[in-house]
This record gives structure tokens, C-alpha cells and sequence, in this order.
């Protein structure tokens, strides 16, 4: 909302000078987003007229132009304006005047003198016009253009939270700030007109929707009426341009006192004029130029031939307001702001009508708006008015019961005690009705007010006007001690992929269903109304946004990256609640494995470097990371990828990105990436204390030969599994394939670590777990003793 | 018997004394030692010949190769004491490197800012007894609308711009939906914050983001008020910004919350004088709060009259641009590693 200093003053009267206006509304829960003066002063640009018009000699396209601005005398001004004509007032920047860089002088156009220039709305920095601005007749010649229409005043832009509909007009406002700062609040009147003639015939059909009507016919209007600059700068001020008087004054009651208005050209109107909901499928044509499909709770302005109008949303064109438009039906309506904005909602139609009936327009205000609208259409173009048809059905008006109010309630709340007297001030001040009731206060809002339904509602506003700041601070009483989040194994995760030197990324949770489509996990759940962007369908997995992050960087020059994301994801869900959702820690690395540094050989990144980081991951639970090596997802690289099972259960996966991804995403190196569920965390293996040994440890190193494609895991399980719980330890610490094998073949390299808790181990027992071991090997792989 | 005994001593004395001082190494020394002093060596030969002096030479002799031995004894020590030094001191000159070159190994990483900042609110509000809670991105209209007083055609609706799922369902539009979701399955006295994201369906521009992060707050027992409101979030708010800061409650609207307030803090920048960064006004908006409304309480089941509560909530890429004068919100998400980088 705009508030200008001068129209405010139309209904208030304050000794607060403007300046400080903005801290008393901020404070008062209107947050002021704006501050400025009307519009540019323009020195030097004023009001001038057309005496003559003439062919210029040397150019098609230029006239030369006779205008009087005032003292002065006439001055010649060439123009390239196709509406330039005698009569016309438009705007003449005199030489010496600056609009925007240009400076204006006297100069001469092809051989003709020109002492000036008329202007376009647009060359003087205001909405453009089409050709020369046609400045209303009342415009007085040689007045500066900022003087006529006031462009000094100062004005405010305030922002009107949702619930208060009621100050979405100046008068509101003005209202409002009495209020606040304790100025005079003149509520607007309305003198009875001279009508003739009969009501024009209304039928309201549904008055729950409609619960009050208030129609007129104004008729004999000069169609060619322009509005006055006072009221053409009002609607400037309110973001609406200056179209037809009639459309003019509709628009600027709407601004000015609060109530939407719409006028039917009259003569378009065939038979009587029925408010009554839609039919399902019946079609309206709407001035903004789109045809719309009704729906059966809809509801709308008709006549006989079908909907002229939706109502309190937009009008129709079929009975608009045009320049052969001699007689209007000037309509003045309460609208059930549920109805309404349901309709406005599904057809986007966010008009300041629909902006305001669905916030609620005070039903009292019908009447005394289409009054005042009627006067200044009937002052700016003539005509006589009829008498005004009233349908109302008060029993369908917004209630206002008398609320208890508890003084004790206030206190509870607030935390200070405020006096009775205070209290019934305060809210007298806003319109209400105070009275007295066993030791509480009964309260009548205002008509207005739809907003305070409850004893709370009342409360809020004696603690916005007492002032927030008046409420004093004050500790809360001592609590025992917070619960720490369930999870918080996954801070500990998060700080040990830190210490591995992964930097944490965050990626939206909304990804390209294309993209997510082609690694092969689509989650399926996919956003009706995306936004443009690759952003529409939730992530079934953390590994999308961390490619893009990477490829994102890779791209600025950096070599080595290696990031992680702990995000939740999302899978279709249809036995449960549609969705579920999931914590997962995800990593990405690529490029070398260490920092480029002295002294350690380049390598890249490889599987073991991510696996290494997995089984870090598990280990802060005690867990061993099993790499299976089927189960991975599809976009990894088979045989380059392991499905994660951790206590037989699998938690993620680990691998190298699949060759045909890696190209088709452009990266030009191996990419490997690893996802764990994070409730893997919650799998924690029960800590016991070991007490150190009291005997020494035995070592045991054997290099063993097996056919290359056993796994090595199977070995080590083998191992596991004969030796039982003397082994203590068991490192594979070499694997060997080439020089001195078979092909086909490859020799692991195993520690073993002995240990029995109760005695020291004696060679014999060594050698025979040792024998068993190479003899469970032979058995299972074939394994033979490297010589 | 040719060459008198004490001559011959002093002359051995020399030559010792000679060798030793040639002696280079510990092995040469060694060697020296067994041939002067050992036990067949040339000073214990003479001792043992004194037997056949006269028995009045004999006193003397012996106190003079006695004499002597002592001192080519502590000539010897002292002698493999510098020897070994010496050694010493060249074998730390072949391990000597050059402390100045770069350490190795693995670099280190770092959290994401935003991390950093939730839990730091985490750790700020479990210091004033607020449990961590969280609940689901994706919603139903009851949660995220309809049990916050925001039933379908409410035109605090247009505040949000919701995401909805085809499948149905919306993303959160905000984490008050945790505070339904917690009192439905708690009794008060409670205390919580409940951090996570929400979705709204704005373009990304530099104060917009699709995709942000809340924390919500919520404290509902007996006897709470706005007073206690005010005190919890000035806390807050200074331990969050590690300073000492004015702070402002302004009347605004939640349809969930009344009375309603958003929370200004003086500038950061500027200190209230008023810049750019608080548009002249002195103040930034940080948050916005309020005490729990009785009917959202009451539809839960929770009675209104006999418990009260506040509840707040506040965007963490906002908090976090504030502090470290981050420009842009798209910054939070591009993850370009010189931005991550720097605020780790």
C-alpha cells in the first residue's frame, strides 16, 4: 500500500509530522518497505497547449507546433508526435530543462526553429504514453507539470499483513494510524444525490455469497470525459493507470475507501442483472483478454444472455465500459471472502478486488462508496443518477459478537499487568465497543475488523498498541537438560569425512528427473507445479547432486574433489504413506588421491580410497563394511563397485562411476562415489571392555597362491573361520600377480596375529593353526605356500 | 737394564699420550687402549715389572705408573667422549632435514556453513533445555496448513508457494509443521527445536532460494509468556552473533501464532546509524515468533487455558549470510569448494 501525505490528509488529521510516520507504523505491525516523493520534479517542464498546428516544410513526419505555456507568449515547437493537435495539453520541457541525461535547448529541426519539446509520459521518466501525454483539460497552462500534479508530496509504501484487510485503502490506513499515533480519524461522508428515474433490477440469488448489493444507474455520461489530474496522479500513486472517468472513479474509490466497484456498460445489459453461481462449463470472456471456464461454486454478475462478470474478481467484456459507453450500472457488493478467493485462486486472478473481498470488505461500506463514486462520476461527466437498488441479507454479514476480555488473561499473556482503563482506551481507539462485565471487559469489534474473532485477537491488539517494547524481558525458568538429536553418530560422521579431508556439500533436494532417470533410480515423485529448472522431481539419492557439484567445480579449475552430503532422500512409498524418507551420507571423489605435495608419488584416487573411507564410516559403530560385489546400483561400474553390507544388512554402496555416465556428464577421469543410510549409525555392535593380554601375541606371515579371480575376502574368511578365536589380527598386506607366478594366478601376502588369552601360545599349537590354515586354503582355492 | 725405569715411563707416558691424541676414532682409540692399557698392554707390563725393582725403588715406581695410568686413564675417557660427540653429532647431521620444506598427507576438509550454523543454534538452544526434534520434508495440508489455522482458502495460502507432489502431498513450506507433529505425540511441559528444510516454489535469485533451511522453536508449560519470549531469543540472538545487540519486536500476522511479531536486530553493519545492508532503517529482520495460538493448541488437545507457549522460527541462510556477509543465497548450494572453503 502507497500512502501519500497529501490524500492521507484527506481523512486524517495528525500533528505527527509525516517524517516519523514510519516508526509508528513499523511499530504498530505495518512494516514500511519504501519511502519517496511522488514522482521526479522535472524543472522547466509545464504545462503547455496546442494553438496551431502546421506541415513542417522540410520533413514528412515532423509538424511544427504553435503552444502557449503561460507567460510567455507562444513558442514554436517542432513534433513528431502523430497525436499532436490543436487543442491538445501536453507536456513542453522548456529549454535549459534535464530530463534524465538529455538536455533540453532551443534548436533548429531541419531548418525549423524549435524553442522546446512536448513530451511523452516516458521521456519524462513516468508510464509511457502512446505519442504526446494528453494532459486532462483542467490543467492550467504554464504550471509546472510537478506543481499540477504534486509530485513533491512524500508517500510511504506499507506493507498490510493478510488479516488486515481493512487498511487496504487510505482511509483504512488513515484510520489506523489515528489509532497508533492518536491523530483525528474523519470518516468519509456521502451527500444524498438528486436522483430520477427507477432502480435498476437486480436479482440476487444466492445472498449467503452475497450478502449485499447496492446498484445504480448513472446514465447520459460524456463519453469523451477525461478524469482530473488529482485523481489520474492518485491512481499513478496506486500502480493503476488512467483508462475511461468511469473505470477511472472505480478504480480510485477502491484505493481510496477500501470497496472494489464495477461498472456494466448499461446499454450491453440484457435484462435483469443476477448474481447467482456459475454453471459448470459456462464460459466468461474477461478484460484481461483470457476466457475462462466456470465452475458451479462460482460466482457471477449475469443477465439474461449468461455471466457479464465474475464477481468481485474481474469483469467481462461483454458488457465493458468502453468510449461509446453513455450509461453505467455502477455495482457496490459485499462478497463472501471464502467464495471469492477460492474462485480467485484457481483462476490466478490476484486483482486488487479479489485482494481485497478475500481479506473482507466491510459490508457497511457498499452504500457509501457507490455514493461517492456516483457524485464524482456524475461531477467529472455528467449525466443523472437513479435511485440505488439495496439487496442486503444481514443475517449472511460477518458477526461481531462481544468477546469477553479478562484483564487477568492479559497479564497471563503479556507477562505485565495493564489497567483496566488503559485496556478500554486502547481499544476504543481502534472502533471497538468496550463495556463493562463482572470484573471483565466485553468488546464489540467494528464492522470492519474481520480479524478479531476471539479473546487472543484482543490481546494482540492491546500489546500492539501498548508497544512491544513495553513488555519486559524475562529469563524462562531453568529446564532440565535437552535431548540430543537421535542421530548423533551422524555429527561424528560428518567430522570423520572432514578429517579425510572431504569438504561437505549441500544439494537441493530437488533434482532433474532426466538426470535421475538416466543413472536408473527414478523416484517417482514428481512435483505438479515445478518451478522452471531442473528442479521437479525429489532425490532418490544424494550421488545426482554430488556429480553436479563436482562436474561444477571440476570446471573451475579444481583438481582434487572430494565431497560429501548427509541429506534426506525420497522413494515412493505406496503400501505406507506415499513417501519415505531417509538420511543418507554420501561422498564423491575424484582426481589425485593426496594434495599435490613433495615426497609422496602421484596416484589418483582409486576404489580402495573410497572403500577405506566406508569402512572408517562403519568402524565409528564397530562395524566391519562388507563389500559385496553384486548389488550395486546401476550406475556404477561393474566390477569396479560393491554393494555395503553392514551386520549382514546392506547399508549403501561403493564403486567407481560407470565408463558411459562418466562421458556423457564430460568427466575425464574416474569418478568414485559412495552412499550409506544413515541409520547404519544406529547398527552400533555393543562395546566391551578387553582387558589387555598377559601373554605375547604370535605373528605369522604367509604368502599364499590362489587363482587370480578368487576373491580376497573369501580368503580372509577362510582364514577367519579355521583359525577361530586365537586369531587376533589379520592384515593382507601385499597381493602379487606377474614375475614368478603362473598366469592366472596371484599371491596374497597375510599377517596373522595369534593370541590365546590364558597361556602363551607354544610353537606346536602355532605350527598345527598354521597347517590348518594352508591346508583349509589348498581345500577351498587351491592355495599352494609361495616358495 | 739399560734405559732407568722412570725415563723409560715418562718416554712411554709421550708416545701414549701421542697416540691417543691420533687416535681418530672409536676404533683406533680401542686400539689404543688395549695396547697401552689392556691387560698384556705396554703400562701393565711395566706395572707388572716393578716386582723386580729394589724394594726401595719399588715404592716410588709403583706410585709413579700408577700415577701415570690414572692420567692416560682420564685422557681415555675424555678422549672417547669427544669421539663420541663427534659421532653423534655426524650421525644427527645425516638425519637433519630441511624443516622448512611443506608437511604431507591427507589435506583437511571442513563443514558446510550451513552446518556449522545449525549446530551452533543446536548447541545455543540445548543450553536453555530445548530438545532437538525434526519430522518429514514431504507433508500433508492438515500439518503444514490446516492445524497452523491456515485452513484452504486463507489468504495467508499466497504467503507460501507451496510445492505439491503429483502423487500428492506438498514439501513443507516451513518447519512449524514439526511443532504439530511433536505436541501430538508429547505432553507439556516441552521445549524443542526442530531444524530441517523446507521447499518454497521461488526462483533462485540472490535472497531467494527453492530449497532453504528453518529452525523452529517452540516452549509450551504453564505460566509462559511474551516476556519469556523476548528473553529466550535476545539470548539467542547474542550468542548466535557472539555480540551485544539491540533487538526490537515488531507486531506482525502468523495465522498460527498471536500476538505475532517479527524480530529486528540493530544493523551489524552500520550499528543502527543506518546503511545498505538495513536499507537506512537501523534494523534487520532476523526472525519471526509469537505465543503459540489457542487454537492450535486446542485442536491438538492441549488445553490453552491452562498452558501457554511461544514458538518461533527462522531462516538459517539468512542468519548465516548476516553473520559472515555471505552476497548471495545460491552460493549455500552451488558448493563451488573457494566458497566452502572460506567459511570453514
Amino acid at each position: 500500500m502507497r500512502i501519500g501525505k497529501k490524500w492521507l490528509s484527506d481523512w486524517l488529521d495528525s500533528r505527527l509530522p509525516f517524517e516519523a510516520l514510519a516508526e509508528a507504523l513499523t511499530r504498530g505491525g505495518f512494516e514500511v518497505e519504501g519511502a519517496g516523493t511522488a514522482g521526479p520534479l522535472l524543472p522547466g517542464v509545464v504545462v503547455a497547449r496546442i494553438a496551431a498546428v502546421a506541415a513542417h516544410p522540410n520533413a514528412e513526419r515532423l509538424r511544427v507546433c504553435e503552444v502557449e505555456a503561460g507567460a510567455g507568449g507562444r513558442r514554436t515547437v517542432v513534433c513528431g508526435a502523430p497525436n499532436a493537435r490543436v487543442g491538445l495539453k501536453a507536456p513542453l520541457a522548456l529549454p535549459g530543462a534535464v530530463l534524465g541525461d538529455r538536455a533540453i535547448a532551443e534548436t533548429e529541426l531541419r531548418g525549423v526553429r524549435s524553442q522546446g519539446m512536448l513530451c511523452s509520459g516516458g521521456e519524462l521518466g513516468l508510464p509511457a504514453t502512446e505519442g504526446l501525454w494528453e494532459l486532462p483539460t483542467d490543467a492550467p497552462l504554464g504550471a509546472t507539470l510537478a506543481e499540477y500534479f504534486g509530485f513533491a508530496d512524500p508517500y510511504l509504501d506499507v506493507a498490510v499483513t493478510p488479516n488486515r484487510g481493512d487498511c487496504l485503502s487510505v482511509k483504512g490506513m488513515a484510520r489506523e494510524i489515528a489509532a497508533l499515533t492518536g491523530g483525528r480519524y474523519r470518516a468519509p461522508r456521502a451527500r444524498a444525490l438528486k436522483t430520477r428515474g427507477g432502480t435498476p433490477r437486480v436479482v440476487v440469488k444466492d445472498p449467503s455469497r452475497c450478502p449485499r448489493y447496492c446498484a445504480r444507474l448513472l446514465s447520459g455520461i460524456e463519453p469523451a470525459a477525461m478524469s482530473p489530474g488529482w485523481l489520474i496522479e492518485r491512481l499513478r500513486q496506486s500502480g493503476a493507470s488512467a483508462r475511461h472517468a468511469v473505470v477511472d472513479v472505480t478504480n480510485y474509490i477502491l484505493f481510496d475507501l477500501g470497496q472494489p466497484l464495477h461498472a456494466f456498460d448499461a446499454a450491453l445489459v440484457r435484462g435483469d442483472v443476477v448474481v447467482r453461481r456459475a454453471q459448470a462449463g459456462e464460459e466468461i470472456a474477461l478484460l484481461d483478454g483470457s476466457t475462462r471456464v466456470l465452475e458451479a461454486a462460482d460466482l457471477v454478475i449475469a443477465d439474461d444472455e449468461g455471466p457479464l462478470a465474475i464477481a468481485g474478481v474481474m469483469g467481462g467484456t461483454r458488457a465493458a465500459v468502453g468510449p461509446a459507453t453513455r450509461s453505467v450500472l455502477l455495482e457496490a457488493a459485499y462478497f463472501r471472502p471464502d467464495t471469492l478467493s477460492q474462485t480467485a485462486r484457481r483462476l490466478g486472478l490476484a486483482t486488487e478486488a479479489a485482494l481485497r473481498f478475500e481479506r473482507g470488505v466491510d459490508p457497511e461500506l457498499c452504500g457509501l462508496a457507490l455514493e461517492r463514486a456516483s457524485a464524482l462520476i456524475l461531477k467529472i461527466a455528467g449525466g443523472v443518477a437513479s435511485p440505488a437498488a439495496e439487496h442486503g441479507a444481514p443475517d449472511h454479514w460477518p458477526r461481531h459478537e462481544p468477546i469477553r476480555l479478562r484483564l487477568e488473561r492479559i497479564r497471563h499473556l503479556l507477562g505485565v499487568p495493564v489497567p483496566r482503563a488503559q485496556v478500554a482506551r486502547l481499544l476504543k481507539g481502534l472502533g471497538m465497543t468496550v463495556a463493562a462485565s463482572h470484573g471483565d471487559l466485553l468488546v464489540t469489534a467494528p464492522s470492519f475488523r474481520f480479524d478479531v474473532r476471539g479473546e487472543i485477537d484482543l490481546v494482540e491488539e492491546v500489546a500492539r498498541l501498548l508497544g512491544y517494547d513495553d513488555i519486559p524481558a524475562v529469563e524462562l525458568p531453568h529446564a532440565p537438560g535437552a535431548v540430543r538429536p537421535p542421530l548423533s553418530g551422524l555429527r561424528r560422521a560428518a567430522d570423520l569425512l572432514v578429517d579425510r579431508d572431504y569438504q561437505e556439500a549441500m544439494t537441493f533436494g530437488l533434482v532433474d528427473p532426466a538426470e535421475q532417470s538416466q543413472l536408473g533410480i527414478s523416484s517417482g515423485l514428481v512435483l505438479r507445479n515445478p518451478l522452471a529448472g531442473p528442479w521437479s522431481e525429489l532425490r532418490m539419492s544424494l550421488v545426482p547432486g554430488l556429480l553436479a557439484a563436482a562436474l561444477y567445480n571440476r570446471r573451475r579449475q579444481q583438481g582434487r574433489v572430494r565431497l560429501f552430503e548427509v541429506g534426506t532422500c525420497f522413494e515412493a512409498d505406496p503400501a505406507g504413506v506415499g513417501v519415505r524418507e531417509e538420511i543418507r551420507i554420501a561422498g564423491i571423489a575424484l582426481g589425485p588421491a593426496l594434495p599435490e605435495q613433495w615426497g609422496a608419488p602421484a596416484r589418483p584416487v582409486d576404489f580402495f580410497d573410497v572403500k577405506g573411507d566406508v569402512e572408517a564410516l562403519c568402524a565409528l559403530v564397530g562395524q566391519a563394511a562388507e563389500a559385496r560385489p553384486e548389488g550395486a546400483p546401476p550406475f556404477l561400474q561393474k566390477g569396479l563397485s560393491a554393494a555395503i553390507a553392514v551386520a549382514g544388512e546392506t547399508v549403501g554402496f561403493a564403486g567407481g562411476l560407470a565408463l558411459a555416465h562418466r562421458e556423457r556428464l564430460g568427466f575425464d577421469e574416474p569418478v568414485f562415489v559412495f552412499e550409506l543410510r544413515a541409520s547404519f549409525l544406529r547398527v552400533a555392535a555393543a562395546a566391551r571392555a578387553a582387558e589387555p593380554p598377559r601373554f605375547p601375541s604370535v605373528r605369522r606371515d604367509l604368502a599364499v597362491v590362489v587363482p587370480a579371480t578368487t576373491p580376497a575376502g573369501d580368503v580372509l574368511d577362510t582364514v577367519r573361520r579355521s583359525v577361530g578365536p586365537l586369531l587376533q589380527g589379520l592384515v593382507l598386506f601385499d597381493v602379487y600377480q606377474g614375475k614368478g607366478l603362473d598366469l592366472g594366478k596371484k599371491s596374497l601376502a597375510l599377517g596373522l596375529t595369534l593370541q590365546d588369552f590364558s597361556r602363551t601360545l607354544t610353537d606346536e599349537v602355532v605350527e598345527g593353526l598354521v597347517a590348518r590354515v594352508l591346508e583349509a586354503l589348498a581345500t577351498t582355492y587351491g592355495a599352494t605356500l609361495r616358495q | 737394564m739399560g734405559e732407568p725405569f722412570a725415563e723409560r715411563l715418562e718416554r712411554l707416558e709421550r708416545e701414549a699420550e701421542a697416540g691417543l691424541a691420533a687416535a681418530s676414532d672409536v676404533t683406533a682409540l680401542e686400539a689404543w687402549r688395549v695396547r697401552i692399557l689392556g691387560k698384556s698392554g705396554l703400562l701393565t707390563e711395566e706395572l707388572k715389572r716393578i716386582g723386580t725393582l729394589g724394594a726401595d725403588e719399588r715404592p716410588r715406581a709403583g706410585q709413579l705408573v700408577n700415577q701415570i695410568k690414572r692420567r692416560l686413564e682420564e685422557a681415555q675417557a675424555a678422549r672417547r667422549e669427544r669421539l663420541e660427540a663427534a659421532l653423534q653429532e655426524a650421525r644427527l647431521a645425516t638425519e637433519a632435514v630441511d624443516v622448512t620444506l611443506p608437511g604431507r598427507g591427507l589435506g583437511m576438509g571442513g563443514l558446510h556453513p550451513l552446518t556449522h550454523a545449525l549446530r551452533r543454534i543446536e548447541d545455543i538452544f540445548a543450553a536453555q533445555g530445548f530438545s532437538w526434534t525434526e519430522g518429514p520434508e514431504v507433508e500433508d495440508e492438515f500439518h503444514n496448513f490446516e492445524a497452523l489455522n491456515i485452513p484452504a482458502h486463507h489468504p495467508a495460502r499466497a504467503m507460501h508457494d507451496t510445492f505439491y507432489l503429483k502423487a500428492g502431498g506438498l514439501l513443507r513450506t516451513h518447519t512449524s509443521t514439526v511443532q504439530i507433529r511433536f505436541m501430538e505425540t508429547h505432553e507439556p511441559p516441552l521445549r524443542i527445536i526442530a531444524p530441517g528444510r523446507v521447499y518454497r516454489s521461488d526462483a533462485p535469485d540472490p535472497t531467494h532460494s527453492p530449497v532453504f533451511h528453518q529452525v523452529e522453536g517452540l516452549a509450551v508449560a504453564e505460566g509462559i509468556h511474551m516476556g519469556h519470549l523476548k528473553a529466550t531469543l535476545k539470548a539467542f540472538l547474542e550468542a548466535f552473533f557472539e555480540r551485544p545487540l539491540s533487538m526490537r519486536l515488531r507486531p506482525s500476522y502468523f495465522p498460527f501464532t498471536e500476538p505475532s511479531a517479527e524480530v529486528d536486530i540493530g544493523c551489524l553493519l552500520c550499528g543502527g546509524k543506518g546503511c545498505r545492508v538495513c536499507k537506512g532503517t537501523g534494523f534487520i529482520e532476523v526472525l519471526g515468533c509469537g505465543l503459540v495460538h489457542p487454537e492450535v493448541l486446542g485442536r491438538i488437545g492441549i488445553d490453552a487455558e491452562r498452558f501457554t507457549g511461544f514458538a518461533f522460527g527462522m531462516g538459517v541462510e539468512r542468519l548465516l549470510m548476516l553473520k559472515d556477509g555471505v552476497p548471495d543465497v545460491r552460493l549455500f548450494y552451488e558448493n563451488d569448494l573457494r566458497f566452502l572453503r572460506s567459511l570453514r
